[in-house]
């Protein structure tokens, strides 16, 4: 069968890509070799506990927000239901060398307060640095543009870093600390990452910070309730082997590893780049552009550690004694003040230690709780693992789920007796992600390296996925709207986008 | 590095990065037309001029101006040259 549209991978990305192209009419083929879609946002479910594994909250759900008009636009939004983490205290900032402990509230204006309470000398610095994080959120190319950004235009874009901007307006100390802890949800250093990519990301979790109910399984569900609905055809279990051209350099077909092919007139990978490289033929591509797509750097890796908790009888720490409920939190255990917040070789007892207590979005009366402990740690250590005897393997996952385990009692002793459910190491993330080094994001987004856009100098070849645009579920949406853009014209998803705004 | 030697290396580049053929690699030359190249090798070709010359282009209008192979190597003489002043008054 002849398909207008040939999307490969059903992650985040390609989902969005493939609902979108379904949106304008194409007929759609959507291929992923896991054996069901959007494996890497789903959660999972031991011993009756539900655990998330890669979606652990998101920002800009509230209505009309970024993430909100996204999943409307990809249709999505009427089968999901947003639960709000706590509106007082959606993240607190833990750092027990310096005393620091602070929660993120919802909402900028809060947020401002807060800050400006407890930096009153740096006052003014918080009310900048947040108008120019807003500002710079509100006029990105990426959610705004009508035209085709030019590749140019973008690395402008990415050439001031977030520490650049720390030094500019005088941001230090503690400030500085706490307006950095989510690098996290990025996998890049201060040093790194773009400001605007931070902005991007960040300013959604400043506006509100929520999750599903039923958590990331039941944005899988949407998204395949969605595919159905808008007729695409979804063929999981199928492992794309190569992308096939013709004499004259055009795409013939892919083929996939159980000998069935494809034909479309557009083809879209949604691919970590250099896995997407490895399917077309050297001669695809200019040997530069190899070599650029190749030598991009991996956002961090981590271990991630499943832990069950039985609900607590009381919680210290602010904005959960009165809530009752361990769900809607987030925490973050700094590494000593005197380092870089994201510095992967410190020892897994000073490192950054995220947990994660989304909850299934309602976490239920009497019932255990699942919660997500992130450990980020060095991409190549995927590498060690591999090369770990399978008994070493085990006591080395062991070992990280009694430090993590530790390290919880030490700073919130309520936690104490945290039963650790089982342990997922870079090694996992490399097999499960698909991404060579196992980081959990893919490649990084850094300042003075060139990302890829959507449109490649292979005729009717486009890429997508976070590589393009950002990480997270925001990103992944978005880099499908720049991939589509590029393939229906910017001025037909405008229209779509004005529709749907309509329709609301 | 002399004006010809530069305009050599860069050629060598360009021929070596995007499998190019040195006959066609003249002064009067339309990257866009004649040496094939399009909108999306720009991003590489400012990363294979970088990365030879040691210089950084990427932010500078100038880039935007160029039209023909001629073009290319005044551009990056030019912008050697500051490069190079600014190195040693440094």
């Amino acid at each position: 069968m002849k398909y207008d549209h040939l999307v490969i991978g059903a992650g985040v990305s390609g989902i969005s890509t493939a609902l979108l192209l379904a949106r304008f009419g194409g007929r759609v083929a959507l291929l992923e070799q896991a054996a069901r879609p959007a494996p890497l946002i789903d959660g999972f479910v031991r011993n009756g506990v539900y655990f998330e594994a890669g979606f652990h909250y998101a920002g800009g759900l509230e209505a009309g927000g970024v993430l909100d008009r996204h999943l409307r636009l990809l249709g999505v939004a009427d089968d999901l239901q947003r639960v709000a983490f706590d509106p007082q205290a959606y993240d607190t900032v833990i750092q027990p060398d310096s005393g620091l402990n602070f929660s993120f509230p919802q909402g900028y204006d809060a947020l401002c307060r807060r800050l400006q309470q407890q930096f009153p000398k740096q006052s003014r610095a918080v009310a900048d640095y947040l108008e120019r994080l807003r500002h710079t959120a509100g006029t990105l190319p990426y959610f705004n543009s009508h035209e085709a950004i030019s590749p140019l235009d973008l690395a402008a874009l990415h050439d001031c870093s977030l520490q650049q901007v720390f030094t500019e307006l005088g941001i230090g100390g503690n400030l500085r600390t706490l307006l950095q802890v989510h690098c996290l949800l990025y996998g890049a250093r201060p040093a790194e990452i773009p400001f605007a990519i931070h902005a991007g990301v960040v300013d959604g979790y400043y506006r509100s910070a929520s999750t599903f109910k039923g958590g990331g399984r039941s944005l899988v569900k949407a998204f395949s309730l969605a595919l159905k609905r808008f007729g695409v055809d979804l063929f999981c279990g199928c492992r794309v082997t190569g992308i096939d051209l013709t004499a004259a350099d055009n795409i013939a077909g892919v083929s996939c590893a159980d000998g069935r092919q494809f034909a479309a007139a557009n083809y879209i990978s949604s691919l970590h780049p250099q896995a997407m490289l490895k399917l077309v033929p050297d001669k695809a591509f200019r040997p530069v552009y190899r070599r650029r797509l190749n030598a991009l750097a991996e956002t961090t890796s981590g271990d991630i550690v499943f832990l069950r908790c039985q609900r607590p009888a009381g919680m210290r720490a602010e904005g959960l004694c009165e809530s009752h409920l361990l769900a809607g939190h987030n925490y973050f255990f700094l590494p000593p003040s005197s380092a870089d917040i994201l510095d992967l070789t410190l020892s897994p007892q000073e490192r950054l230690l995220y947990l994660n207590f989304a909850g299934s979005g309602g976490f239920s009366e009497g019932r255990d709780c699942g919660i997500t402990a992130i450990l980020p740690a060095l991409p190549k250590s995927a590498a060690d693992n591999e090369a770990l005897p399978r008994q070493l393997y085990a006591e080395k996952k062991a070992m990280i789920g009694e430090l993590v385990c530790g390290r919880i009692a030490k700073l919130l002793p309520e936690l104490a007796g945290l039963q650790v459910e089982c342990v997922a190491t870079t090694k996992t993330l490399r097999r499960i992600n698909l991404s060579p080094r196992g980081s959990l994001y893919g490649v990084k987004h850094m300042v003075g390296q060139f990302n890829p856009v959507p449109r490649t100098r292979l005729a009717d070849f486009y890429l997508t996925g976070q590589a393009v645009a950002a990480p997270g579920l925001l990103g992944a949406i978005t880099s499908a709207l720049l991939a589509v853009a590029e393939i229906v014209g910017p001025d037909q998803l405008q229209k779509l986008r004005s529709e749907v705004a309509c329709d609301v | 590095m002399t004006d010809a030697e530069v305009v050599s290396l860069v050629n060598n580049s360009l021929i070596e990065e995007f499998e190019l053929e040195e006959s066609a690699m003249v002064d009067e030359a339309e990257i866009f037309t004649d040496l094939g190249l399009d909108s999306l090798d720009i991003v590489d070709m400012v990363v294979v001029l970088e990365g030879t010359l040691k210089i950084r282009i990427r932010d500078d209008a100038g880039l935007r101006e160029i039209r023909t192979l001629g073009d290319i190597h005044r551009f990056v003489i030019n912008k050697k040259r500051e490069t190079d002043k600014a190195a040693e008054s440094k």
